[in-house]
């Protein structure tokens, strides 16, 4: 396993993690950022931006020792309200890696085809297809029609 | 090492460079152009993929600050509320610019007659009209004619699509009274000269992949090339040269290996932009003009003009299919364009119709705004903000500060070192009340629209891609640094043909300008052949 790929262990408190910033969707039947499986998509992106492995390693590892300082050997097993906690307090020691973990989660579970087909969205790049759009109603310009010329010589 | 010399140089393959290369094969000369940045390639471009918003945020950016791409120089723009926009490729600016391209107006030219501020230019809008119309062509702007806002004129192509968002706003607009158009947009909305029609992928600002977008690599360059003008890409230029008798005789540059060479040349054009081309005149120091090329009045640089821009965003309820569709540029209103002192400034401002962000850019832009939380919460946040939000900008109309300036920073360079430019900008008493009120109207018309909020930011930060006013026209040598047809007044073999040579900013986007004014210097080039220097 290289170092750009986590752990099972680091996936299971990521996963964890994941569902608590963007947790499901009852409404559109859609798991939280976790279950979606938006880890595979941080680490795509850390292969790409080498410099997040620390970031996002230094958050798993503070969240599982907030765990341990609960008697929960890890993240995954705190009950939801004490990993909501968790959260809370990670954002307020660590604001800048929390914060460039909630872009690319968010990044990620938006570019999901579940959740992009349940917005409406077609779940694709926009190229080459394209989009449709309704045909121009240009009679809502006649009143502009009669305006006197507006500009000055 | 020397390269054999050329009767022309051209500096930029941007919008004017681009456009002064083509005009001038007419004349049958050798022409060859230099340009810092590469052949884009739209099947790179970002929205080929499914991550097309993020790529703003990286090597598609605004700023060149940001993208790490070793054609773009830095800018220092930390002492200006405006942020710079460029971009360094073949097209230039055009890669990234909306494709917006209202002409301006008869009075755009007579500010000083008509409301005693600034200058009048010395050419007139009847001047330029058979260039815009020729520019019109080359470049397929889409449009609608029978605009009481500007004299009759004929445009080219239908308009773009107007969508929800933009029929929504044309009733808006309609309840108020206020004037509305769809704008002018170049953008092939039909198979154009080779090019394939608009197919609403929306990202326009991030390069048009379908090609329908009129950016310069796509419009005048594979004609110009034809036509037998040399581009030579990844050719950085350093210093614009001069012999005994004060007259430029080439340019040094580097090309994509950091090679050091000279182009040998008889005429040299510059066309690098309101920022970029002081930045070289003023890098280009000589025995003869030691405060950089065509500076003996030392107007190189000064009056540096953007255009402020306010944003405001309108929440709806309903949805507004806003991220489909020409990003920048479907409508535009001109109802407070004219000068009226009632409203405690002078000159005025259009308003431009911005479309809405798809899925990712919502969240990541709702996130950097705090408006999208994580945790609970999250997923009804995003129902009220994906495909509800869209809005509108004011192009305000900037008025020429000397004190707003390009300058060589001290320090910054480029990769080939080469000094960076330093940018000195404060907005005016006149621009903010110009701002205050585009926002009140902005927000009116967004209620008239059925907006149950808005958002502003103005000046909007990142707006710095208009970029004029560095290299002032004019009759006098002693207030201008170019005449009334491009060519310094110091030196009368150099002509500056981009947005550096505005007398004034308009409110209008200036890309269509700078090209009619590229080909009409380009004819006064052509009808002067034999006495170009006198």
């Amino acid at each position: 396993m290289s170092e750009d790929q986590f752990s099972p262990d680091a996936r299971e408190t990521l996963a964890a993690v994941l569902d608590g910033i963007i947790p499901a969707n009852d409404a559109a039947s859609l798991p939280g950022a976790g279950s979606l499986g938006v880890a595979s998509y941080l680490e795509t992106i850390q292969n790409r931006k080498p410099e997040l492995v620390e970031v996002f390693a230094l958050l798993i590892n503070a969240l599982d020792a907030f765990a341990r300082a609960r008697d929960c050997d890890r993240f995954a097993a705190l009950p939801l309200p004490a990993r909501a906690e968790a959260l809370q307090e990670i954002a307020r020691t660590h604001p800048g890696p929390f914060s460039s973990l909630l872009f690319h989660t968010y990044a990620g579970y938006y570019q999901e085809d579940r959740v992009l087909e349940a917005q409406g969205v077609p779940a694709r790049a926009p190229f080459p297809e394209g989009y449709e759009m309704e045909p121009n109603d240009l009679s809502l310009l006649d009143a502009v029609r009669q305006r006197p010329k507006m500009f000055r010589e | 090492m020397s390269e054999e010399p050329v009767d022309v140089l051209i500096i930029g393959a941007g919008a004017s460079g681009a456009a002064v290369a083509w005009s001038l094969t007419d004349t049958r000369m050798s022409i060859v152009c230099l340009e810092q940045g590469d052949w884009m390639n739209p099947a790179d471009y970002p929205s080929t993929q499914k991550d097309w918003e993020l790529r703003r945020f990286g090597d598609f950016g605004l700023s060149p600050n940001g993208r790490g791409r070793r054609e773009d120089y830095p800018v220092n723009d930390a002492e200006s509320p405006i942020s710079i926009s460029n971009f360094n490729a073949v097209g230039g600016s055009t890669i990234l610019y909306a494709g917006h391209f209202p002409r301006f107006h008869p009075s755009d030219f007579k500010v000083k007659s008509l409301d005693g501020v600034a200058d009048d230019w010395p050419i007139d809008y009847q001047r330029l009209e058979p260039y815009y119309a020729q520019n019109d062509q080359m470049m397929g702007v889409a449009g609608l004619a029978g605009d009481p806002a500007y004299p009759p004129k004929e445009v080219p192509l239908p308009p773009v699509a107007l969508g929800e968002f933009g029929h929504r706003l044309g009733r808006g607009f309609n309840e108020l009274g206020w004037h509305w158009w769809p704008s002018d947009s170049a953008i092939a909305t039909q198979a154009h000269a080779g090019r394939a029609p608009c197919i609403n992928l929306g990202p326009c600002l991030l390069g048009c992949a379908q090609g329908a977008k009129g950016s310069t690599d796509v419009t005048y360059w594979p004609s110009a090339i034809r036509r037998g003008v040399e581009l030579r890409t990844r050719c950085r230029v350093r210093e614009i040269t001069v012999d005994e008798n004060g007259m430029a005789n080439g340019a040094t540059y580097y090309d994509a290996d950091g090679t050091e060479r000279h182009q040998k040349a008889e005429i040299v054009i510059v066309a690098c932009n309101g920022v970029g081309t002081p930045r070289l005149l003023l890098n280009s120091k000589s025995k003869q003009f030691p405060d950089g090329l065509a500076n003996r009045n030392g107007l190189v640089g000064k009056n540096l003009m953007f255009h402020p821009y306010a944003m405001v965003n309108g929440i709806f309820e309903e949805r507004l299919d806003a991220y489909k569709g020409p990003m920048g540029c479907c409508v535009m209103s001109q109802e407070f364009y004219e000068t009226d002192p009632t409203r405690g400034f002078l000159r005025g401002y259009s308003f431009e119709i911005v479309r809405g962000m798809g899925p990712v850019g919502t969240a990541v832009m709702g996130l950097m705004g705090e408006k999208l939380p994580w945790g609970e919460g999250h997923h009804r946040a995003f129902e009220e903000l994906f495909d509800r939000s869209a809005g509108m900008v004011a192009i305000c109309e900037d008025l020429p500060e000397a004190h707003n300036c390009v300058s060589l920073d001290p320090e910054l360079c480029d990769s080939d070192q080469v000094p960076a430019p330093k940018i000195n900008y404060r907005l005016s008493d006149n621009s903010r009340k110009m701002i205050d009120h585009a926002v009140a109207r902005a927000q009116e018309v967004l209620a008239a629209s059925g907006a149950v909020d808005t958002q502003v930011e103005a000046p909007l930060g990142v707006a710095g891609w208009h970029l004029m006013g560095t290299a002032r026209m004019g009759s006098d040598p002693k207030t201008s640094v170019v005449n009334e047809w491009g060519r310094s007044h110091d030196v009368r073999n150099l002509f500056i043909v981009d947005g550096s040579i505005f007398v004034t900013a308009a409110g209008v986007n200036p890309t269509c300008t700078i090209q009619a004014l590229a080909l009409y210097i380009s004819d006064t080039i052509k009808k002067n052949l034999s006495n170009l220097f006198d």
